[in-house]
């Protein structure tokens, strides 16, 4: 268990240190959605009927930026293939890694919320279920893209091989966060979107590490 | 069960000996003519049935026989999609060298059956439900599929290396074969879009007789022409594979 | 007016629909044939460089035959 905190830790502080460079995906959020109103238009109504949805999917295509770096600067430098070696279970190690990632990507989206929820004019009645939502959903992205990070370490052109490996894989997520919000906005309870959204995330954190770590050891067979 | 090792061993079981590309051609060689024989026999009866021989549907009218070739398509890929993850599956797990032959072989087989269950499905749906393409469940799940397919290949296109290429796509394709059933749970209960009764009785037996049995007929032509095209590309796949052993061992030689 | 197509004609015609179902019966034999010639061209393709590769190197199987490529090592003395 030490593994995991020591891993933990290290991969804070070494995106503590990078400093800006973490919190682009959170810009990345952010500008995303931006576009939309410049796209299709200022129009209320319209953009409250599109929020949910888009907010959602700028959080998908955020956390992928971000996975990038979930495990290519440690198999460049050799540190991925010690971790392996190591006594400790390379699935805590993984892990821990997913979680330092959503610590630093995907909790700061959840706190850039509600900023994306003024500029694309969502319903209040929205606004608790996206919080909730992304609060619940984000850590499942996290985890499931590790798997497609995995895969592809060490690939040329990984970055964008891993955004259409992991898209669909995204698709379950998605559905539920953005229809909890949407269903709070339209007044029906929602309380069974999150409970689907919430049994993704656990199965995610559960299964998706041990994944990873399978693909990571095939990688430096 | 024994372990396959690198060299298939001619004492070992029968995949082991199955993993002798000579052996492999032998019993392809011999699957082949009744392959072709069963896939010729029952497009031609299809074909027969699906587009004389069976009546035109009360609400659609001739439009359902667009259905004879879409739905064994979108079966064919949800199998070719099986295949794909058994394939991984044994590859990873009992490093069969035939398996990781047959995932290659099988990706673009499935892609193209993919592709032409969404054509056949959008074309279906104009003068059915007014609109080339709608989201209903099946479609935006076989689209999802047709992407998948898209990523194996990518993902064994990505690396040099062959060995880490197919561990690679096998590990997603079994990934992927876990998560499909939660992928189309999630989309089912998306969907808003209500298909007409009469098409969405397709899953049950509630259809009637005289349009099962050319439905059911393409289901068997479609499947036995997978086998046939499977064979011939694992044994391209072996050619290739040959081919390129040959070419390092001389680069090797010349080096040296 | 399908009374006075001729039977061929008015199964072409298919109630109408034609433009729908033709193309989505071609477009399909047209793939899965295609695929099929292909997989064909490219295994005429692939043995003929086997062979072609085999010409080259026929001891490759047989270690006990002489040396006439050269430039292999694994028969030194």
């Amino acid at each position: 268990m030490t593994a995991f905190w020591a891993t933990l830790a290290r991969d804070l502080l070494i995106a503590r240190r990078e400093g800006g460079e973490s919190l682009l995906a959170v810009i990345f959020f952010v500008l995303g959605a931006m576009l939309f109103p410049l796209g299709v238009g200022p129009e209320g109504s319209l953009l409250a009927l599109m929020a949910a949805g888009v907010i959602w999917v700028m959080a998908l295509l955020a956390t992928l930026l971000a996975l990038d770096r979930l495990f290519q600067a440690d198999w460049r430098d050799g540190t991925l293939e010690l971790m392996a070696l190591a006594p400790d279970s390379l699935t805590l190690v993984v892990a821990a890694k997913c979680l330092a990632h959503w610590l630093v990507t995907g909790l700061p989206m959840v706190i850039a919320a509600p900023i994306m929820a003024l500029l694309l004019n969502l319903p209040p009645e929205g606004w608790p279920a996206l919080l909730a939502t992304l609060l619940i959903g984000s850590p499942a992205l996290s985890f499931i893209g590790a798997i497609c990070a995995a895969l592809i370490v060490g690939a040329r052109r990984g970055g964008v091989l891993m955004t259409l490996l992991a898209l669909p894989l995204y698709i379950p997520t998605l559905i539920f966060g953005a229809g909890a919000v949407q269903a709070a906005i339209g007044g029906f309870d929602a309380s069974g979107h999150l409970a689907a959204l919430a049994a993704i995330t656990l199965a995610a954190a559960a299964l998706c590490p041990w994944a990873a770590a399978a693909a990571l050891r095939q990688a430096m067979e | 069960m024994a372990e396959a090792t690198a060299s298939p061993n001619p004492s070992g079981g029968f995949w082991h000996r199955l993993a002798n590309p000579a052996r492999f051609q032998r019993l392809s060689a011999w699957l082949m003519p009744w392959l072709v024989l069963i896939t010729v026999g029952c497009f031609g009866a299809g074909l027969y049935f699906g587009l004389y021989a069976s009546p035109i549907d009360y609400q659609q009218k001739d439009t359902v026989r667009i259905m004879y070739v879409h739905v064994p398509a979108a079966w064919l890929a949800m199998m070719s999609y099986s295949t794909l993850a058994i394939s991984g599956f044994v590859a990873l797990i009992w490093r069969h060298p035939l398996a990781d032959v047959a995932g290659a072989a099988t990706a673009p087989i499935g892609a193209v059956f993919t592709f032409l269950a969404l054509f056949t499905g959008a074309i279906w749906g104009q003068p059915t439900w007014g609109t080339w393409w709608v989201w209903d469940a099946r479609l935006t799940s076989v689209l999802i599929l047709f992407f998948m397919f898209l990523g194996y290949i990518a993902i064994r296109n990505a690396f040099d290396d062959r060995a880490r290429a197919g561990r690679a796509a096998s590990l997603l394709a079994v990934v992927g074969i876990v998560i499909l059933p939660i992928i189309k749970f999630s989309v089912d209960w998306w969907n808003t879009l209500h298909q007409p009764a009469s098409v969405s009785k397709l899953s049950g037996s509630s259809l009637d007789p005289a349009m099962l049995r050319p439905l059911l007929i393409m289901a068997v032509a479609y499947m036995a022409l997978f086998g046939v095209l499977l064979l011939l590309r694992m044994r391209l796949e072996l050619t290739r594979r040959q081919v390129e052993a040959l070419q390092m061992a001389r680069a090797g030689a010349s080096a040296s | 007016m399908t009374d006075d197509m001729s039977p061929l004609v008015s199964f072409f015609h298919m109630g109408g629909y034609w433009p729908y179902i033709w193309p989505a019966y071609g477009v399909v034999a047209f793939l899965l044939i295609g695929l099929l010639v292909l997989t064909l061209i490219g295994l005429k393709r692939s043995k003929q460089e086997l062979e072609a590769l085999e010409a080259l190197a026929p001891r490759r199987r047989r270690r006990t035959a002489a040396p006439e490529t050269g430039g292999s090592d694994d028969a030194q003395p």
